[in-house]
Formats: structure tokens, sequence, C-alpha cells
């Protein structure tokens, strides 16, 4: 009997993302064999863009992301500095890297304790932990409790992360401080050691506590190294330049196909978004992005989400924290729900670290400025890498003003929907070929999508379209037709 | 929001004097944070980047060394909020059916309300086989809400989706559900600012609001007017030690007491860190800034603020 169930909100997302989950049994075990991802909001941010002056840009798009609004920050300085053929003096650099390091620590303590935890353990006896699922919960009592504890813990330290930025900063989220040219804020030696205090207690909790708390996952659910690998298509725009040595970076930029540890470089030109799934015109589709437009049109004929389909040289990629480590050759393990959690806490590791060095390579009294004039006529591409991974903006200044503005985000990349080829997006493969024990209770599904850390609300429907249905909602039955006509 | 009651507490203590608190007041407060008929909270987000709730979430203290038992995601008790709660699909919305029933609850919204496409430019949850838009929705939960609290200037006024050409028809709480709304405005706000807007409600104290539907104590003077750089001498570039009127700074424009709340641990603010001020808390926001920064031949006064004008 097909049946079709339906989950919708997933919640501990950010933003507003729906999922399609079609479950059938295969060789004996019942299975996800298709999926749908679906962007439930549009908000058309690159319209708001048009014609305004181009150094608002780094203001306005930080708001596309509370929870990652620094790489949005950095990829539009990045695309006006290259409009105007400019450079930033070494101050401004490191305080950018800086803040986005803060703001990298921030996000990815909470993706795993606030976003993806709940998945994996039943919480105290509190009001927004009481719907929780009880299914394949195998973490001990002792350790749960441990867990229970650090994610209070972790509100603490998300809390100082954004201290962090805000000391250069001024304010975390959406600091003032990005501007093209450089930074607002000359750093001081008070400033620099309030940072080093805050940092050295992010690093300690990081390595004594986060880690360890990911390590513990991964022994306790070591089957999902066997989950949610999808097409092992990697890609990242690198982030983090390093002065030091000309077009260095923290991470490099490079892509891989099918999990290869072979990295080739990338080709901007053969980026390209699809629209003939999403809610958008034809004219729309099938362009790079630095011709790209963004004209809404829904309903429409086979379209079933606001986010468009980019893809490299014709196919889908995943990025995100596995993806920069993978390409990187920091993280090689493999490619699964599991692996991408290690890959995250590795990363923040890492980052962590390099924020050290970089503090140590601030001058006072040296120059975070220099003269920022827009030019008349430019185009230009700004690319860095946000917690959730690979981000572009591509510009185009027309007569002083904002001609055309267009913006990649990582989780575009990730929950994108199925493009003119029919080829998935990297969560809608991810999910194929997932066991679903429960179907009441599907929480290896939602495993699997928190483990990309969209950037989105996400509802997900487990369906499967055929004339003859069961529809449960996923909890509580609201509502059941059998037609029964086989 | 993840706190203890105590430590919730402590922070209206510690803000007791800003919003005009008593000891009484505060007494009464402990009694209603204590009792099981304090009110719930509906946190709802519609048209966001969430950034709101990752500002409130700044704004808590948890127990050290924490009590995880104890722990709890608000003293307030926040029973929905789609991005924290662990409860997912269908046994997340019945919780929201139960709390709607019960009459006894604060709705709080983050995010502007897109009507666009009959609202299918923003879609929450699935109820009966059928999507939900945020439009729908937010009408349907303020309904029978105690209050309805706009969390944010895109909640309060439209803010940065509803900008110009407002391409998925954004509009404001209050115009969508037909009553008005206490308007916590700020891209983001501070979390002190949505503290003690709810602390207000919780206690059932009277408070005045401005023409914007905002507590007069947070956002009674202009940050110009009480700005530590006013006197300064206007700089013409970033990085230097002055005023950044010059520069596109929106102070004498916008209402709120950030030169002396300070952000994130009162470290530091958009005007200390070198910045200029956004205007993130007005009703105009983002308002298209000043075209004359950075030119040093243009040092006067007068034009109008009025975007419209510059195109």
């Amino acid at each position: 009997m097909p049946t079709v169930f339906t989950i919708d909100p997933i919640t501990r997302v950010e933003g507003h993302l729906k999922i399609d989950v079609q479950i059938d049994t295969v060789d004996g075990t019942q299975k996800v064999v298709d999926a749908w991802a679906t962007g439930t909001m549009f908000r058309g941010l690159e319209r708001i863009l048009l014609n305004r002056d181009p150094t608002e840009a780094p203001h306005l798009t930080q708001r596309i992301c509370g929870v990652c609004p620094v790489p949005q920050a950095m990829a539009s300085v990045l695309a006006l500095e290259a409009s105007a053929n400019m450079s930033v003096p070494s101050n401004a650099r490191i305080l950018r890297n800086l803040l986005m390091g803060a703001n990298f620590l921030q996000s990815h303590l909470l993706h795993f304790y606030h976003l993806s935890l709940p998945d994996y353990i039943n919480g105290a006896d509190i009001p927004s932990w009481t719907t929780s699922w009880k299914a394949d919960m195998r973490v001990s009592p002792a350790n749960t409790k441990r867990l229970v504890e650090n994610y209070s813990r972790a509100v603490n330290m998300t809390r100082k992360a954004h201290e962090m930025g805000a000391l250069f900063g001024g304010r975390m989220p959406h600091p003032a401080s990005f501007v093209p040219g450089g930074f607002t804020l000359a750093p001081n030696a008070i400033r620099i050691a309030d940072f080093r205090t805050l940092l050295m207690e992010l690093q300690k909790f990081i390595r004594e506590v986060y880690a360890e708390d990911v390590a513990l996952l991964s022994k306790t659910y070591g089957d999902y190294q066997h989950f949610g690998r999808g097409n092992g298509n990697l890609l990242a725009f690198g982030a983090f330049d390093d002065g030091a040595n000309k077009g260095a970076k923290l991470f490099k930029r490079g892509f891989t196909n099918e999990g290869d540890i072979n990295v080739k470089s990338v080709d901007m030109n053969q980026i390209v978004e699809y629209v003939e799934h999403s809610w958008y015109m034809p004219k729309s589709g099938g362009l790079a992005p630095s011709v790209g437009d963004t004209n809404p049109q829904n309903p429409k004929p086979n379209a079933y989400s606001w986010i468009k389909a980019p893809r490299y040289a014709d196919k889908s990629y995943e990025t995100g924290p596995l993806a920069r480590m993978w390409i990187n050759g920091d993280y090689r393990n493999g490619i699964s729900v599991i692996d991408r959690h290690r890959a995250r806490a590795k990363e923040t590791i890492k980052i962590a670290k390099a924020m050290t060095s970089w503090l140590g390579q601030l001058r006072e009294g040296e120059p975070v400025y220099n003269l920022y004039k827009t030019p008349q006529n430019a185009i230009a591409v700004g690319l860095t890498e946000a917690p959730r991974g690979a981000l572009g903006h591509w510009l185009q200044v027309t007569n002083g003003k904002i001609g055309r503005y267009q913006i990649i985000t990582p989780t575009c990349w990730n929950a994108s929907p199925r493009d003119h080829a029919k080829t998935r997006g990297p969560i809608e493969q991810a999910l194929i070929g997932t066991p679903v024990k429960n179907q009441l209770e599907p929480i290896e599904v939602v495993r699997v999508i928190h483990s990309f850390d969209p950037c989105l609300s996400c509802a997900v429907h487990i369906m499967r379209p055929a004339e003859d249905v069961r529809i449960y909602a996923i909890g509580a039955p609201v509502h059941m037709a059998i037609t029964g006509r086989h | 929001m993840i706190m203890t009651r105590r430590s919730f507490f402590q922070l209206c203590v510690a803000s007791a004097a800003v919003i005009g608190l008593s000891d009484e007041d505060l007494f009464h407060l402990e009694q209603s944070l204590a009792s099981p008929l304090s009110p719930s909270i509906v946190w709802l987000q519609g048209s966001t980047c969430a950034g709101c709730s990752i500002s409130f979430l700044n704004g808590t203290m948890s127990d050290e060394p924490p009590r995880g038992g104890n722990t709890v995601i608000s003293a307030a008790n926040i029973l929905f909020h789609p991005m924290l709660m662990a409860g997912i699909g269908q046994d997340a919305v019945s919780v929201l059916d139960k709390v709607v029933a019960q009459h006894n609850y604060i709705l709080m919204v983050e995010g502007g309300i897109p009507t666009a496409f009959n609202g299918e430019a923003c879609t929450v949850w699935t109820k009966k086989g059928h999507t939900v838009t945020m439009k729908q929705a937010v009408v349907d939960i303020a309904a029978n809400a105690s209050a309805v609290i706009a969390v944010g200037t895109c909640a309060s006024y439209g803010g940065i989706s509803a900008a110009p050409p407002n391409p998925s028809n954004v509009k404001r709480v209050s115009d969508v559900i037909g009553k008005p709304t206490i308007n916590v405005p700020g891209c983001p706000p501070h979390p002190d600012w949505i503290l003690w807007t709810l602390t207000h409600i919780l206690l059932k104290t009277e408070f005045a609001t401005d023409m914007h539907g905002r507590l007069i104590n947070i956002y009674g003077r202009s940050v110009h007017s009480h700005c530590p750089n006013e006197s300064k001498p206007e700089v013409s570039a970033y990085g230097q030690e002055g005023c950044t009127e010059r520069l596109g700074c929106r102070g004498e424009v916008a209402f709120a007491n950030c030169p002396t709340s300070k952000w994130n641990g009162k470290v530091n603010w958009c005007i200390g860190a070198g910045g200029t001020c956004l205007g993130c808390t007005e009703p105009d926001f983002p308002a298209q800034r000043q075209a004359r920064r950075q030119e040093p031949d243009e040092g006067h006064d007068g034009e109008s603020e009025d975007s419209d004008e510059l195109d």
C-alpha cells in the first residue's frame, strides 16, 4: 500500500525548507527511494539591491542570514573591492578574518548543540523538549546528562563567540564594520587582549567539550557513517586570505567528483543556475550568475522550490565544512552524516587555532582603511565560505549604482531542487537509501538533513505519489484515506 | 532563552532601573515566573534571517556550573520556536494547537509577513494535508493571544524584505492581523529590548509607547543625542576617531539607547567600532543612504534624508 506521510515543519534549521521523501521497501528494508527539497520562502533580496548605492550591499546582504552574516559581508566587500580594482590594508584583512572566524565558531557550536543534538538525545523535562521523538535514542543516561549540560554551556559559548566578534565589529549579529576599502575600527592593545581571553576560553571548550561530544556521537551512532553520502561531489570557494602569501587561503578553492582525492581547480564560468523546477520565469534559467536575474513565478508547472538549482559543469555539488576540509586535504575519512559532524568539529579547531596567529599579526597604529570609490561601470565577483559552504556574490555596477546583484548561498547548492536534466540536489541525493525504521518517527531522515546544517526552516513531507495513498501526519494521524483500488 | 528562572530574574533585576521596575514589580515578576499560570510564549518566524532569535540568545545567561535538568528553554515558557524546539513535524504543530486553545499565551513574531502569491512566498507547516502560509498562521494565532509582540524591524515595519520593490509584498504584522502590535524594532533588536518588553507584558505594568509602537524607555532618544561622538569633529574616512555623520551615519534620525546599552555584553556598538548607525530601528529602514560620504569637499549639511529624492 503506497503511503503518504507528512512531517512539517522540520524544526531546528534557519529559514523555511520542505522536503518530500518517497519511501519503499527494497530487499526487505524500508528505505528512502526518492526526495524533493523545497525552499518555502522567497525574499528577492537581489531585486531589493538594484539601483542602490553599492556601498549599501555589505549591510543589506548580511540580512540574508542572522546566523552567518559576516561571510555575506565578506563576499560583498570582496566583490566591491574587485569592482574598484583595489586592495585593503593587512590590518583590515586580518580583522575581517577574525570576525568571520568568530562567526564560524558561534555557528558551528550552535549547529551541533542546539540544532542537531536533539535528534540524538531526549533532553531535560522542559517544555521545548517534551514533544521530541523517542525513537533510536542510544546515548546512556549518564552521557545524556552530560550532553544536556553541554547544550546549556554551549549557549554561553556562542554568546562569547559573538562578544569576541563585537569587540572589533561593534555588534553581532549584523556588524556595521565591513566596508569596501577595509574595516571601520583600528585595533588597540586592550581589545586585542580581551579578544585573546575569549578566544582561549572558546578554544578550551571546543577541544575538551565539543570535539569529545562529537567523538561520543560518532561512536554511538557508527552506522551513520554509511548514511547520507550523496553523490560525493564536493565544492569549495576557499576563504580566510593569508596576506603573507598572495592568493593563499586557510581553505583552498577546488572541487572533486564522487569523493575522489584528486582536487581540481574551479573555473567560475562553469557555474550556471537552472530554474526548470523553481518558481522563477523560464528566462531566469540556464544563466551564469554574472548575467542572472530573479523573476518569480508562482504557481508554475513542475516547479516545487523557491531555490534555483546552481550547478557546476552541469553537476550538483555539496558544499560546507566537509567539502572544505576534503578539498584542503584535512579530512578524508568518508562522506556521511557522521563525517559531516566530524569534519565540522575538526574545522572548528583549525579555525580557532588560526585565529590565535592572526591576532598576533595585527599592528597597532597601522591603517585599516583605503579610500574606496565606486566605479561608474564594472563587473566583479566576491567568493568566500560561510559556515555552511561556498558563497558567491556577483556584482554589476551600472552608472555608479547596483545594476545587477546575484547571490548563491551554500544552501542554494545543498538544498537545490532538480535541474533541467532532472539531476537531484545534494540533500535530495543524500537522502536516497536512508533506512527508515519507524515511518511515524523518521528520525533518520531528519538526521541526514540536519548534518548539512541547512540554513532554512524546513518542512518534510514523506510521500509516495501514487493514486492509492494512506495519509498520516507524523506523530499524530490527522487524516486517513485508503482507496484500496489494488 | 535557555536559562533558569533564576537567571531570567537576575537579568530583569539588572535592567530594572532602565525600564523603571520597582522592587515590588520585581517581586511580582518572580512570583509570576514561578507560577504554572504564567503565559506561554509562541514564537513564529516569517520573512526573516533568524537574526532576531540569534540576538535574543545572546541576552541569556545560564548557570555555571550548568544544572542541566533545571535548565529551561525559557523561564517564560517558550513552547513553540521553530529554530530551537526539539519537537518535529505534527508533534510540534500539536503543541501549538494546545497552547492556542488555552488562550493564555503571548505571540512573538519575527520577520515580516509575505503576502505575494496568496501568501505562498512563505509557508510554515502542513496541517491536514495542506501547507499553511505564514500569513494565515499569524492571523489565526494572533486572534487568541493576550499580546502580540513584533520582534525586529521586519515584523514591526516590514524592514529589509519590504524594501522597494518589495518583491514578496511583505507587510508588517499589525497590518496583517488588523490590530496594533508592541514593537521591538532593530536589525537585529538588542536582546535586552526584547526581554524588557516581554517583562512589561508579563507583569502587566503600564508602559508608554511612541507613535511607532515602541517602548519610550528604550526608543525615546535619538542615537545622536546621546552619542559620545556627538561633539567630536566629523571624520572623512573610516578608521579615524570622530563623528561618522559624513560617512552616512543615521544616528540623528534613529531612536534607540545603543550609546548606553551597548551590545554583546556591553563590549562595543556600531559607532563604537568606528562604523555608522544604520538607523535599523526606524520604520524606513533600510532607507537609502546619502551618497555624499567620502567626498572631502562636500562638508555642508542640510540635504534631505529622503531616499526617494536620490533616484
